[in-house]
């Protein structure tokens, strides 16, 4: 088995894109495109160079009705074009924080079917470090520093929605020292926290992150339907 | 409609605007459509993959960004994910057309891809894949539009399930370095 010629990791993303990997292998190396931006560029070159195929297609009109079922399928909330409101408090201290834990709650109003969510993240002695929540109709995102230790100077944590296909979705930065933060998520952000498979919390520089994706995770944990 | 077009509409489909993802799927539908109906031979199934793959391409409009390629790139990656689960869930004898796979190494290739790939069409994926053996671009073509699994390669070609890994390998690698060229 020589892996000479390509590096491990492109010859790992050409078998994720063929779908040839095992679930084990396809979740780690999920994983490692989280962190990774050789990974997810390795990944996107495979996508991009495989898609030649199309080129010579002749374009096939789609019948109508395929159109209206679609425009069915998309709720009339999801379409409302919601403000995007960013207030962000972000402070620093001395000291590195290595652990983390939150609790996220989302709280559904007058949505039965939406189960609440909760995300939780616990460190060595499971002290709560921000409290999270959610208003699923609104897409309004509250974070409250409970507990948070002491971030390095030059940086800033920021919190993820990890969507069950896809790259993950910022969800801005967390506030310290009970500072608290206030936004409203775009209706689009909003559909994939709906659906999202998992949260994590990323260090990044100040600002956040400057590629729109993490840099280096700390934490992530499955989002619970309750 | 050129590449920033499409990105626009993108960017406000992110946003929630419907009308925005209207123009989107006008300007984009009949290709990927062609795609579907290249990839599934069933119609219904065909048109039933392009619906979900808008309606993530809605959902998921967030996601793109120019890293990912063209805007059409990563849409057909959408509805490519999206045929190869509805290929999965079929009966491998329902989509099969009769094909033999025995004569694999003599470079015969896997149906209906040989007619997106023929000589004619040149194109640098094209070139790049007869560059490889004959096996291997049965089975890394039969992988990318028919979604077969290693084990599925294995009968289909009749061919120990090691020896298909390390075709596939050879075959990206070799791919991969046609591609870098």
């Amino acid at each position: 088995m020589k892996y000479e010629e390509i590096d491990l990791v492109s010859q790992l993303a050409g078998e994720y894109v063929l779908g040839l990997l095992t679930t084990k292998a396809k979740l780690r190396f999920e994983r490692l495109m989280l962190e990774s931006q050789n990974a997810r560029r390795a990944v996107w070159r495979w996508e991009q160079d495989l898609a030649g195929w199309v080129d010579d297609l002749p374009d096939k009109a789609p019948p109508p009705r395929l159109w209206r079922s679609i425009a069915r399928q998309i709720s009339p909330q999801e379409g409302r074009s919601v403000g995007n409101m960013w207030r962000v408090w972000s402070f620093s201290a001395s000291a590195a924080a290595v652990a983390l834990a939150f609790m996220l709650l989302i709280s559904p109003l007058n949505q039965p079917p939406e189960l609440p969510q909760v995300a939780v993240f616990n460190d060595a002695e499971a002290q709560p470090l921000w409290l999270i929540s959610a208003n699923l109709n609104t897409g309004e995102l509250q974070a409250r520093a409970v507990n948070a230790k002491a971030l390095e100077v030059d940086e800033d944590y920021e919190l993820w929605m990890l969507p069950d296909e896809g790259p993950p979705q910022s969800l801005g930065l967390l506030p310290v020292n009970s500072a608290e933060s206030t936004r409203v998520l775009p209706a689009g952000l909003l559909a994939i926290l709906k659906n999202a498979k998992g949260l994590a919390i990323s260090r990044e520089p100040i600002g956040g992150s400057r590629t729109g994706l993490p840099t280096t995770v700390v934490y992530q944990a499955p989002l619970l339907s309750l | 409609m050129v590449e920033g077009d499409l990105v626009r509409l993108v960017a406000r489909t992110a946003q929630g605007d419907q009308r925005s993802f209207k123009q989107l799927y006008e300007h984009t539908a009949p290709r990927l459509y062609a795609a579907a109906s290249a990839l599934l031979s069933d119609k219904h199934l065909a048109e039933d993959v392009v619906q979900e793959a808008y309606v993530q391409i809605w959902r998921r409009a967030a996601d793109y960004h120019s890293e990912r390629g063209q805007v059409s790139t990563w849409l057909l990656s959408i509805l490519r994910y999206r045929a190869i689960d509805a290929l999965r869930k079929l009966k491998p004898s329902q989509d099969l057309d009769n094909i033999d796979y025995e004569n694999v190494d003599q470079a015969s290739e896997p149906q209906p891809y040989s007619l997106a790939l023929a000589d004619e069409d040149a194109g640098r994926l094209g070139d790049c894949l007869h560059t490889l053996a004959g096996s291997q671009r049965a089975s890394i073509t039969l992988a990318y539009f028919q979604g077969l699994t290693h084990q599925e390669l294995s009968e289909r070609l009749a061919t120990p399930i090691g020896t298909v890994k390390s075709r596939i390998r050879r075959g990206l690698t070799r791919l991969r370095e046609c591609l870098d060229q």
